[in-house]
């Protein structure tokens, strides 16, 4: 029987459990042997109680981002080596809109020994961090073991990102492990991505023109639009966040997609398009974003609400607000 | 120039026009060269490897492509000489010399275009030169004599010179294809397989993969394989004992695919990782993949598709190499021969059937180090040779193609020990006719000094020696001359190398046939004369083998032998930098021998191991002398075999730092060996220490010498001091020709009869390292500054240029003299600075009468021209009167018959001197000025001769009438016409002031008074 850990980074501003964490708890202890909740919030004694019902919660102090938190309680856990699969994850996204052994199942016939929800191919190839899945032959790795044990907790954001979000990937590939991504995305998606990707460069250098005074960007190229492969170049978790419409092919959706809409591709109409299609899952998320708003004002010279479309916009690049019948139901 | 030319001239530089005009030019200048009747159709298609070829053929061939090959039309038309003697232009370089006529120009090395020229003058009008001229004679008269100038004047059948020099010619394009196709190639001929229609089952591949710590590499190499459109194949990885996660990774792919196996027997190096697998391999065939390669995916299908085909023993597939965004190709065939000199056959798209593997050891040999693919390969193709399949097996990111692979770090001289295990022994080209000695000549490329060497070669062919010149690739005219040279002459033998192949490996192949007692092998950057060589070859005996002492070009030693200073050390060479005062005298045993120069007792050589093939063109001769050690064979350095080190190392330049530096040590941590000291002590001096110093740009341990403690002092209680004296005069056979080098000289000797060690050091030495030894530095002041950068005290004596002479410089010495009465005087109050007049002088030994009455001979000049028609000798020409006149530079003012020799012997001068009615002399105008009298009045007058000479202030009060002197040009006119003996006095009175200047104004007295300064400073 293969056991397995999921370790959870939480963070809360109000010190509260949302509705949809505590879904996401309930979906991971039906697969995992054991969750551990890590949190970096000063808990209300309802969350607490409410997280503890479903988890075991380590509360620290918030030092060292995620990563700092799967670190801590990985070595409490002696790097998960008495377990077979260990997930890291955290509560940045509503979700699984799929049964999780399900996709769990997907991922063990795929010859990859880590795997995420995405693969982002910004600053290099990697997976998105918020859904870390590692299979027997990398968690058992030396490689593995020397990754955790040698971290350091990050000194900036960059780092956060260049040596551990991105670092994970690139040393277990390095060491000659494969890793891959729940959601792949079709030529389709790809190509809508592009357009995607232009409306925000152009969206962009419109709204913030003293901070963009051209057409670029450093890692997606708006030349290359009719090239497929330049969608890697975009966030997958923004670029494709409407696949989850399609019957959860993209089985998570972002807070940071939700509440920035980074893209500029109208995040209101798809969080009302998730609502209606997965009402189970999306309850009580509208009134999560709105009572922690205050908390995440977003990033200097980007995208930082819901934004505005024109009814071309909407038409042409715009978030889906239901599957178009002629968009063939993709499933995996 | 006709008018069509003309137009077709100006027609270029029309825009558009240009291109027009120009995509005509190579077939108009191959339509004139061809009409020159030189095109030698056969030579050509030899060179070009072809059965036949047209003479416009062949001409449009070397227009567009052999003139940059360096190819010739004629054996007659070297390429390498005219360039050298003709301006050069973008056009084909012979097309250039026979269409501007350029008669002139030298053609070739071997014989002498000017020379013909003189003998035939009708060549000149020939069409197409002295060249064309001969070449029509001999064509019409194959059997006729010609001159050549290979190894000396002589005449030969040109039947044996043309035969001697296109074979050579030929030998040279061949190797040159040879090698050419071996590197990798622009293009590649397109492949007839298809991945589609070909099987992607059948027998059995066993793909053998050893890895060390690259489990990353290996998953992108095992993804290649499993990529592979032939199915049946097992993939033995080895684990040669990795700490990574190599094996985690290898097994959790062999988990998802039966058909990969991990083996892990531990650690034992790539070979015996390789045999482990190929133990367990179970395939009809063996196929090879490092952990750092891949293979394109129809690999297996066109390689097994080809060999069973075929049924052959083994293949290769071309390799692709990827270096900033362009493509070449390895793509030649290959077999036994090629493969010996030089590998172009990669292990990673090799293909073996298993029985032939096992046929020939059945796996790699585990003693080797490194090349052990090689070794393998050349097994295998000396069977049967490898069929090679003309598709892209690989794709090499050639821009990191040195990375850290488990061979890498191994001495890259296993690639000559692989090499040497493989070649058969020749058939012996070697008969040294005889004699006991064969003297071994490395030739390198460019080397300018080699038809020197050619004649020093057939001087010393007699009984004793023969002398086998082996040429380091190089110039295809170099290598006719040398078998032009050859012909005829049993005792002058030549062998040729590739360019580039180490020193190691031509040694041991040429010393594995030679039939001599003894060899001399010479390095090519020396140019020793036949009486260096001699002397080594005098010095060579049985258990004794020897080395010259070796001259740098800036005139230091370059090496009197090596020693270590500690075991396991780098080896340090004795007296290096050094001046060649401190160089032993007598024979001197040294701990090592170093450098490529050396003589040896063939059966010492043989006996002892010879030189070690692991080194790769450093510490040669340290290591063999090791070896030699081991068998009783000592070491010595031969002093009087005196070898000039000249020119920049050509051959033998490439290095193998790491490797060498590997072995070596490993080598002089067995013995104890010496650090050399002995070799110190003879000079007086020690070895205090070591400091890290570069030789051949290799950082070395240099020894740092020191003073034995306090010198004994002279037997007249005097101080014995080491001078140093800073001369302008170039090093080497130029210098000797400087009246800088005499003068110093001379002084040198005189200061050490004062009981002083004099070192003389040329331009390009006046800093060397070892300065520090000197105790007084005297600067003779020439064209050059010299900056002190010691504490030695330092004397400035300005013998010349007194304008070039600063105040700021001459504050800097402690002492200064000039040889100029007047100019001290002026300078002393201009500069406020004490300089005190120091005249030039003579050397009585030298300078002294003979006994015999004098003033018998014409008058005399002995001088080069300085290109100036100086007045000492138009004048008495111009008045008819007899003169004569030793000097270079004269033609363009005189007939050169009037000059007796362009160069004379210091040595016989004196007698001139003595016998002349009157000598001539005359000054430089700023020396007239400033009175700086010339030393040759002193020369003069110490001989017992008289001077005619330009009015110079103080010679009438140093000279008395010995000297007449004249003020204008007319006054010399009416001397030289006039009854010469009227201008002096009688010879009692000549004879007084002779025996005063030989006493007042000798290198003695100079010395005497630089020696009194000296002790005044100090």
């Amino acid at each position: 029987m293969t056991k397995r850990l999921a370790i959870v980074a939480h963070f809360d501003p109000r010190g509260a459990a949302a509705p949809h964490f505590l879904r996401q708890l309930d979906q991971l202890g039906d697969s995992f042997d054991e969750v551990v909740v890590a949190t970096t919030s000063e808990l209300t004694s309802d969350a607490v109680a409410s997280i503890e019902h479903r988890a075991h919660l380590i509360q620290r102090p918030n030092v060292g981002h995620d990563f700092g938190s799967w670190r801590d309680v990985l070595e409490s856990r002696d790097f998960a080596q008495r377990y077979d699969e260990l997930l890291l994850t955290n509560d940045s996204y509503v979700g699984f809109v799929r049964p999780l052994p399900r996709i769990i199942e997907t991922m063990a016939t795929r010859p990859y020994e880590m795997w995420g929800m995405a693969i982002s191919g910004r600053h290099s190839r990697h997976v998105q961090s918020y859904f870390l899945y590692f299979q027997n032959a990398a968690l058992r790795s030396k490689t593995f073991y020397r990754f955790w044990s040698d971290m350091r907790p990050a000194r900036s954001r960059l780092d956060a990102i260049m040596n551990q979000e991105i670092g994970i990937s690139h040393t277990l590939a390095d060491a000659g492990f494969r890793f891959g991504a729940y959601f792949e995305p079709t030529r389709d998606e790809r190509m809508r991505a592009n357009r995607r990707g232009i409306q925000w460069l152009r969206r962009r250098q419109r709204e913030f023109p003293s901070r963009f005074d051209s057409f670029e960007d450093a890692y997606f190229k708006a030349r290359a639009w009719r090239d497929p492969r330049n969608a890697d170049f975009l966030n997958p978790s923004a670029a494709f966040a409407d696949s989850i419409l399609d019957d959860g092919r993209f089985p998570v959706l972002k807070f940071d997609t939700l509440r920035y809409d980074p893209y500029f591709l109208g995040s209101d109409e798809l969080l009302t398009a998730a609502e209606d299609r997965f009402p189970e899952q999306f309850d009580g998320v509208r009134q999560f974003i709105l009572d922690t708003t205050d908390f995440y004002k977003g990033r200097r010279d980007e995208s930082s609400s819901p934004a505005p479309l024109s009814p071309l916009e909407r038409a042409t690049v715009g978030y889906r607000r239901r599957p178009p019948h002629r968009e063939k139901k993709a499933s995996t | 120039m006709s008018r069509i030319q003309e137009a077709a001239r100006l027609a270029r530089r029309v825009p558009g026009v240009r291109r027009l005009v120009e995509s005509g030019d190579d077939s108009r200048r191959a339509t004139r060269i061809a009409a020159s009747g030189l095109v030698d159709t056969d030579l050509y298609a030899r060179l070009l490897g072809v059965d036949a070829i047209s003479a416009y053929d062949a001409a449009l061939h070397y227009a567009q492509q052999g003139h940059r090959d360096g190819l010739t039309f004629n054996v007659l038309l070297d390429p390498d000489v005219i360039g050298r003697a003709i301006i050069r232009s973008w056009r084909p370089l012979l097309y250039d010399y026979l269409n501007s006529r350029a008669w002139f120009a030298r053609t070739s090395a071997m014989w002498d275009s000017a020379a013909y020229l003189e003998t035939q003058p009708e060549s000149r009008e020939h069409p197409f030169g002295p060249a064309g001229h001969l070449w029509e004679h001999v064509t019409a008269n194959p059997d006729a004599d010609i001159d050549v100038i290979a190894g000396g004047a002589r005449t030969m059948p040109w039947n044996e010179v043309y035969t001697a020099a296109s074979d050579a010619l030929v030998a040279h394009a061949d190797a040159a294809r040879a090698k050419a196709l071996r590197l990798p190639q622009k293009t590649i001929a397109v492949s007839t397989f298809n991945p589609d229609a070909a099987r992607t089952t059948g027998p059995l591949v066993s793909i053998i993969m050893p890895v060390w710590n690259r489990s990353g590499a290996m998953r992108t190499a095992v993804d290649s394989v499993i990529a592979q459109q032939w199915q049946d194949w097992e993939l033995l990885i080895i684990d040669d004992g990795s700490w990574d996660d190599t094996v985690h990774v290898a097994q959790t792919l062999a988990d998802r695919d039966p058909r990969i196996v991990v083996l892990t027997p531990g650690h034992q190096g790539v070979s015996g990782a390789r045999n482990s697998g190929i133990s367990a391999a179970r395939g009809e065939y063996i196929a090879f993949l490092d952990s750092d390669n891949t293979w394109q995916p129809e690999f297996l299908t066109a390689m097994m598709d080809a060999l069973e085909s075929t049924r052959s023993e083994s293949g290769f597939a071309t390799i692709a190499l990827d270096r900033e965004g362009s493509r070449t190709y390895r793509a030649a065939d290959a077999d036994f021969a090629s493969l010996l000199r030089g590998n172009s056959i990669d292990l990673n798209t090799f293909i073996v059937r298993r029985d032939v593997l096992d046929s020939v050891g059945g796996g790699f040999d585990t003693s080797l180090v490194r090349a052990v693919d090689y070794d393998l390969i050349l097994k295998v193709a000396k069977r049967r040779q490898p069929l090679h399949v003309n598709v892209v097996g690989a794709i090499y990111d050639d821009s990191d193609d040195a990375s850290d692979r488990i061979s890498n770090s191994e001495a890259l001289g296993w690639n000559t020990v692989v090499r040497l295990s493989h070649t058969p022994p020749r058939a012996s080209s070697a008969e040294t006719g005889g004699a006991d000695t064969e003297v071994l000549w490395f030739i390198q490329p460019e080397d300018a000094a080699l038809p020197e060497k050619l004649l020093r070669a057939v001087a010393l062919g007699d009984e004793h020696q023969a002398t086998r010149f082996v040429l380091m690739g190089g110039h295809p005219g170099a290598h006719a001359l040398v078998a032009v040279a050859a012909v005829a002459r049993p005792l002058v033998t030549y062998d040729v190398y590739d360019a580039g192949e180490p020193f190691a490996y031509a040694v041991a192949n040429t010393l594995a046939e030679t039939t001599a007692q003894r060899v001399i092998v010479i390095d090519p950057r020396a140019v020793p004369t036949t009486e260096a060589i001699e002397a080594l070859r005098v010095a060579v005996k049985p258990g004794v083998a020897v080395m010259p002492l070796t001259v740098s070009p800036d005139g230091t030693l370059e090496s009197a032998g090596a020693g270590v200073s500690r075991p396991g050390a780098v080896p340090h060479r004795l007296l290096a930098e050094h001046p060649e005062l401190d160089a032993p005298d007598q024979p001197v045993r040294v701990p090592l021998l170093t450098g490529r120069s050396f003589g040896i007792d063939v059966a010492d050589y043989r006996r002892s191991g010879g030189l070690d093939a692991l080194l790769f063109n450093d510490f040669d001769t340290e290591a063999l002398s090791v070896r030699l050690a081991a068998s009783g064979v000592a070491t010595v350095l031969e002093p009087s075999a005196r070898f000039w080190q000249s020119g920049r190392e050509i051959a033998f330049s490439r290095r193998d730092t790491g490797g060498n530096e590997q072995v070596i040590r490993a080598a002089t941590q067995e013995d104890t060996i010496s650090d050399g000291a002995e070799v110190y002590h003879q000079a007086g001096l020690d070895i205090a220490g070591y400091s890290d110093g570069i030789v051949n740009g290799q950082r070395r341990p240099t020894a740092l010498a020191t003073h034995q403690g306090a010198k004994t002092p002279n037997p007249d209680g005097s101080r014995r001091r080491r001078w140093a004296i800073k001369i302008a005069a170039p090093a080497g056979p130029v210098g000797e020709t400087w009246g800088d080098t005499a003068f110093a000289r001379a002084l040198a000797r005189a200061l050490r009869s004062l009981g002083q060690d004099v070192v003389i050091d040329p331009r390009e030495s006046v800093y060397r390292r070892t300065q520090y030894l000197d105790d007084i530095d005297i600067v003779l002041r020439g064209l050059d500054t010299y900056k002190r950068r010691t504490a030695a005290p330092a004397i400035l004596w300005v013998i010349s240029h007194p304008d070039d002479v600063t105040r700021s410089e001459a504050r800097n010495y402690d002492a200064v003299f000039a040889a100029s009465v007047s100019w001290s005087r002026k300078m002393s109050e201009r500069w406020g600075l004490d300089i005190e007049p120091l005249l030039q002088c003579t050397d009585p030994t030298v300078f002294t009468p003979d006994g015999q009455p004098g003033h018998d001979a014409p008058l005399l000049f002995i001088g080069n021209s300085r290109w100036i028609a100086r007045s000492s000798v138009m004048v008495p020409i111009e008045a008819g009167v007899e003169l004569d006149l030793y000097g270079g530079d004269w033609s363009p003012f005189i007939d050169e018959s009037l000059v007796r020799a362009t160069h004379i012997d210091n040595n016989i001068v004196a007698p001139l001197y003595q016998h002349a009615s009157a000598v001539l002399n005359d000054h430089w105008s700023d020396m007239r000025r400033e009175g700086f009298i010339s030393n040759r009045l002193f020369d003069v007058v110490a001989a017992g001769g008289r001077a005619i000479s330009d009015d110079v202030e103080g010679v009438a009060d140093i000279f008395g009438g010995s000297v007449y002197t004249y003020e204008e040009t007319s006054q010399l006119r009416d001397a030289v016409t006039g009854d010469v003996n009227t201008l002096f006095p009688d010879s009692v009175e000549l004879d007084h002031v002779s025996e005063r200047i030989r006493s007042e104004h000798s290198f003695d007295a100079r010395a005497r008074v630089l020696l009194d300064t000296v002790d005044r400073l100090a």
